[in-house]
């Protein structure tokens, strides 16, 4: 893909692994912050850098969503990247 | 009867479990929820008050002699799943979880005053005992005891008297509307547990900002505050244990209510809402998806009534069976919260749905319980590991 974008041409269908990949980081990043800080991530104690990352718990789930979800997503990469047939 | 015969609810408790999911349902629609979050104590004082009267649920596990029902600890899951599932915000949890402190440190006049008063509802009661890493276990930054040193009536310098606390609790359930607040101190001699009146000059409870909305927890400051001596030694470790246990059944429990909300929720909209001609159920992308949450359900479902059987029994394997239920239960709520928003789609992501509520409440409950991997090293220490 990386070639690809060099070589100055469009990206084809299988960008969309990137998109799955970054939805799946997202949710792991919130499952880290979580293991790091505890309670201090789901109730302020107003120390500096602790609450402020329920962002990144409150956005993770809708990574999955917006631009296509993981599942249309797949059903493009099976069918256009790996030539797979179409459901019946 | 060997306890996997007492793992089906009974009659009694499947009775029970019915007469407060139709009350809940009847009045705590979502519309009322959304409405008692948005008051300064954030629920229905009326409702909460109905809930201790009507269904005596606030005396649910006090015993008989204390004016409640005596019920054990099987029964309370009924009751916190039950909850879970409305996300009821009233002051519940707190104030089992006090009054479990009060019934195990055995300090009569204590109890003579207070759990009759809890019972009925007419008082409220937490328990602040986690250090700010969330922690019940005695560290640094406990709170201190320190006994008020005053001339007496033979002679100078004599212990008379009361105590008096200092330092701080974290997320403090309900603190914000609790008459008395239940807390562990280190004394000169070792560790113990007080009473303190929210009411008294040098206790205050200030809110903090969290990621569940429909429960609110406080950060407390005991500045000299005047507190009551309920038990020493081993004796306050136990009782302080028990309901820690508690709070593991508990949290369990109430996330199998809440993923029950879920896979109804879910089920429901998989069988009416349309795509490409057809609903959204027949596709097996989301048919797996509502599979996987039936799964969790039951799974989580066995782990948290087992572990409420064995308190409720007694039974040796109970503390690891609470850790067991809770880690089970922390893990499989986040996961159905957030597949529940996901098979939501667009409404699920939208933050009036009623799905964000749960997800709030998942990722905060599991934390305050302690978190994945305090359990994990509690269960590895217990089997012997």
């Amino acid at each position: 893909m990386a070639a690809q974008a060099r070589a100055g041409e469009p990206p084809g269908p299988e960008i969309a692994l990137n998109k799955l990949t970054l939805s799946a980081n997202m949710k792991r990043l919130a499952e880290f912050v979580a293991a790091v800080l505890g309670p201090a991530l789901v109730a302020d104690t107003g120390a500096w850098g602790t609450y402020a990352w329920t962002s990144v718990v409150l956005g993770a789930p809708g990574y999955r969503l917006g631009g296509g979800t993981d599942e249309v997503l797949k059903n493009a990469i099976a069918q256009r990247v790996l030539g797979l047939p179409r459901p019946a | 009867m060997t306890m996997s015969d007492t793992l089906a609810l009974s009659e009694d408790q499947r009775a029970l479990q019915s007469t407060l999911r139709g009350f809940l349902a009847d009045q705590l629609p979502p519309a009322a929820l959304r409405a008692a979050l948005e008051t300064q104590v954030g629920y229905s004082p009326e409702l909460h008050a109905r809930l201790a009267g009507e269904l005596g649920l606030t005396g649910l596990t006090i015993p008989e002699e204390f004016g409640g029902l005596g019920m054990s600890q099987a029964e309370a899951s009924v009751v916190h799943a039950e909850f879970g599932r409305a996300l009821y915000p009233g002051p519940f949890l707190a104030t089992a979880l006090a009054a479990r402190v009060l019934l195990a440190a055995g300090d009569r006049a204590a109890q003579e005053h207070w759990l009759p008063r809890l019972a009925d509802g007419s008082a409220t009661a937490t328990v602040a005992a986690a250090g700010e890493g969330g922690h019940w276990a005695p560290g640094p930054d406990s709170v201190r005891a320190e006994r008020v040193k005053r001339a007496s009536e033979e002679g100078m310098g004599r212990w008379v008297g009361g105590w008096r606390l200092y330092g701080h609790r974290w997320y403090v359930l309900a603190a914000h509307v609790a008459d008395i607040v239940v807390v562990p101190a280190i004394t000169e001699s070792g560790p113990a547990i007080f009473l303190v009146e929210s009411r008294s000059l040098g206790f205050t409870a200030s809110g903090q900002l969290g990621l569940d909305l429909t429960r609110r927890v406080c950060v407390t400051a005991f500045d000299e505050a005047p507190a009551v001596l309920l038990a020493q030694g081993d004796f306050a470790v136990a009782a302080l244990g028990q309901a820690e246990h508690d709070f593991l059944l508990a949290t369990a429990a109430e996330a199998v209510g809440g993923i029950g909300w879920c896979l109804d929720a879910a089920i429901a909209y998989a069988k009416d809402r349309e795509q490409f001609g057809q609903p959204i159920g027949s596709f097996q992308a989301v048919a797996h998806a509502c599979v996987d949450m039936l799964a969790e359900f039951q799974a989580v479902s066995a782990a948290a009534r087992y572990a409420a059987v064995a308190a409720a029994d007694g039974t040796d394997e109970a503390p690891i069976a609470a850790h067991v239920a809770a880690l089970r239960a922390g893990e499989a709520y986040r996961a159905v919260t957030e597949s529940a928003i996901h098979l939501f789609g667009g409404i699920g992501f939208t933050w009036e749905h009623d799905a964000h509520l749960y997800y709030r409440r998942a990722w905060s409950a599991e934390r305050l319980a302690g978190g994945p991997q305090a359990h994990r090293a509690a269960i590895s220490d217990l089997a012997g590991l």
